[in-house]
């Protein structure tokens, strides 16, 4: 009769590499890992991969609606567990310039012009890429459209990319 | 016409989904096999949308991919973030997403809430859009034919009313019988010892109970459904079935595809409250068209009567008598369908006219007070495009107790002869693919796989 409902899994495992990685970080946070393979029970924020895919739908704005600029009013860092076949698999998919450009506004650690030569086992910068693909979430910032300048709100670690009626009017 | 098809998803989708998200937040409900493999089958380190996530059932499905959830519901969103998942509210009619991000997408039990074919193409393309080419999409809506219950109708309001749930609950006596309320992709809530879950199946639109009832399912009426429901379930079955009657009832929503309509609709105010419609000048329209979408009073024909026959009754009279009739406010009271009136020289009253026209100014104390919910049935006169004799029914809510206590869910639901199989879109959009059926116990669904083959 409850096929459909499943337990809650606890994330023992988690609480442990955070205190691991990151010393200074807020213990009681669970993440969310990806890649790992474990469900996570904490929340998870916009983070720059996501980022790295947004683009303004502002009517007759197209393609010069991408990237968004962000501006954020607070960010946490946010562990995730490192994979390295992830993200090599993750960084053909990026567009780079938008994840400078957010890494930017930020003032995160200055991320690579573009992916080393040889990064498949590069793995400082593999890692270095991690964090700040997966492990910087925005709390509470906007996106803005470079081109039409509407702005998204970010809020509890949600954008909200809905156009009011007006603006969707056919 | 795009307003009147936002206008319904916003009371028939948005709101409800809003108004019972609430309920969802400690449910989790297990991922649909197909759709789990489809996930897991996705290469790692994949790029994953869910567009139309709810709670975030699929987020976590496979950890190798990074899945993104989307929904226009915020609260929805919320409970999917407080899981651990990354999502974002957006519209699925205009995705926030650059061109071709996107390995794959799911879509799941979504563009059955749109409510013209129109937007429904216009959600698959912009997924089509924003996915990869070679990319994955699959979609999953409500089929029409189902198994235990006869849509007729491709547009419809499927009901789903916590409210009598809790009700049941205190009045039930099994505390043991497990009990399903709503929809399920959305992870309907568990309610443990809800014996039966939806007395909104009183509110079944062919309903024969001649009793007038209110909105407020009452104990007794309840207990004759419950009491139904019980003799007819097996008992490791029963809420199977329960739940499965639950979903034969629903309701003929209006169709605002294109080809159904050829005038504009006509706005209807909603009813403010009894009192003014005692009070109201009522004003009768002969002029105006039958149908808000088509056809012409003047062609419809007994023959075509003949389809929707309980719900149009002669008038004995002229143009004010019928409003009178006893028997026809009656059926208003509850959730009966409502009738269309014809005046005297055969001329249907379309519009809101003819809605407030139906109040039954001597039976108004039958317990009409604010809950009622009428119903109105138009032929198809002579629409080209729809089926021949399809009904077309307009439905109206007034805006108060009975919103609240009955959610009533819009669904457009798919035919086998599904013509999007080949979508050619312009630039790099061009979907294939097949589709074919899966069931839950009670709800047949159609799974639309499809591909990016530009």
């Amino acid at each position: 009769m409850e096929w459909h409902l499943q337990p809650r899994k606890k994330d023992s495992k988690v609480s442990n590499r955070i205190e691991r990685d990151s010393p200074g970080n807020d213990v009681e946070r669970d993440h969310s890992p990806s890649g790992s393979g474990f469900a996570g029970a904490g929340s998870v924020d916009m983070r720059l991969l996501t980022h790295n895919l947004l683009s303004s739908h502002v009517r007759g704005v197209g393609p010069r609606g991408f990237p968004l600029r962000l501006q954020a009013t607070e960010v946490r860092i946010n562990p995730v567990e490192f994979n390295p076949d992830f993200i090599v698999r993750m960084i053909p998919k990026v567009e780079w310039a938008a994840l400078l450009e957010a890494a930017d506004h930020l003032h995160l650690i200055q991320v690579p012009k573009e992916p080393i030569q040889g990064y498949e086992h590069n793995e400082e910068f593999l890692r270095k890429m991690h964090h700040v693909l997966l492990e910087v979430e925005v709390l509470e910032g906007t996106l803005q459209c470079p081109e039409s300048g509407r702005v998204f709100p970010i809020s509890r670690g949600i954008p909200n990319m809905l156009l009011s009626d007006e603006e969707t009017e056919t | 016409m795009d307003h009147a098809a936002a206008q319904l998803e916003k009371q028939h989708v948005h709101d409800v989904y809003e108004s019972t998200a609430p309920y969802f937040s400690d449910l989790q409900s297990k991922a649909w096999p197909r759709v789990r493999q489809f996930l897991q089958e996705q290469k790692p380190g994949s790029l994953i949308a869910d567009i139309g996530c709810g709670t975030g059932k699929y987020l976590k499905v496979n950890s190798q991919v990074h899945t993104l959830g989307c929904d226009y519901c915020a609260p929805l969103v919320e409970i999917a973030r407080s899981r651990g998942c990354e999502v974002m509210v957006c519209d699925n009619l205009n995705l926030p997403f650059r061109d071709q991000g996107f390995d794959a997408i799911i879509s799941i039990g979504v563009i059955h809430h749109f409510s013209t074919k129109q937007r429904r193409i216009r959600a698959i393309k912009e997924m089509a859009r924003v996915l990869v080419p070679g990319g994955q999409l699959m979609i999953y809506v409500w089929a029409m034919e189902q198994k235990n219950r006869h849509f007729e109708k491709q547009d419809v309001l499927v009901p789903w009313n916590k409210a009598l749930c809790s009700q049941r609950l205190s009045e039930s006596g099994q505390p043991g019988r497990k009990q399903e309320c709503g929809h399920p992709e959305r992870g309907y809530p568990y309610h443990p010892a809800c014996s039966a879950c939806h007395c909104s199946v009183c509110f079944e639109g062919r309903c024969n109970s001649k009793r007038s009832h209110s909105v407020d399912c009452d104990s007794v009426l309840a207990g004759t459904c419950c009491a139904n429901i019980s003799k007819e379930g097996e008992e490791e079955n029963g809420f199977y079935n329960t739940l499965g009657k639950s979903f034969r009832s629903w309701f003929s929503s209006r169709s605002l595809d294109e080809s159904t309509l050829r005038k504009q609709i006509e706005k209807v105010r909603p009813l403010k409250s009894t009192e003014s419609w005692a009070n109201s000048a009522i004003s009768i329209q002969p002029s105006r068209h039958s149908s808000f979408d088509l056809g012409h009073p003047e062609t419809l024909s007994a023959g075509e009567q003949n389809l929707d026959e309980e719900v149009f009754v002669e008038p004995s009279q002229g143009p004010r008598e019928w409003l009178r009739a006893p028997t026809t406010c009656k059926q208003l009271n509850g959730d009966h369908p409502g009738v269309i009136r014809r005046n005297g020289d055969g001329n249907f009253l379309g519009g809101a006219n003819a809605k407030e026209s139906c109040v039954d100014e001597g039976n108004l104390e039958e317990g009409t007070a604010s809950g009622s919910k009428l119903w109105r049935r138009i032929s198809a006169a002579d629409s080209t495009d729809s089926n021949p004799g399809d009904a077309i029914s307009v439905e109206e809510q007034q805006p108060d107790v009975l919103d609240s206590r009955a959610f009533m869910r819009y669904y457009h639901v798919f035919r086998e002869d599904l013509p999007i199989l080949d979508l050619s879109f312009k630039r790099y959009h061009r979907l294939c693919g097949s589709f074919s059926f899966s069931s839950l116990t009670f709800l047949r669904l159609m799974c639309i796989t499809l591909y990016n083959a530009y």
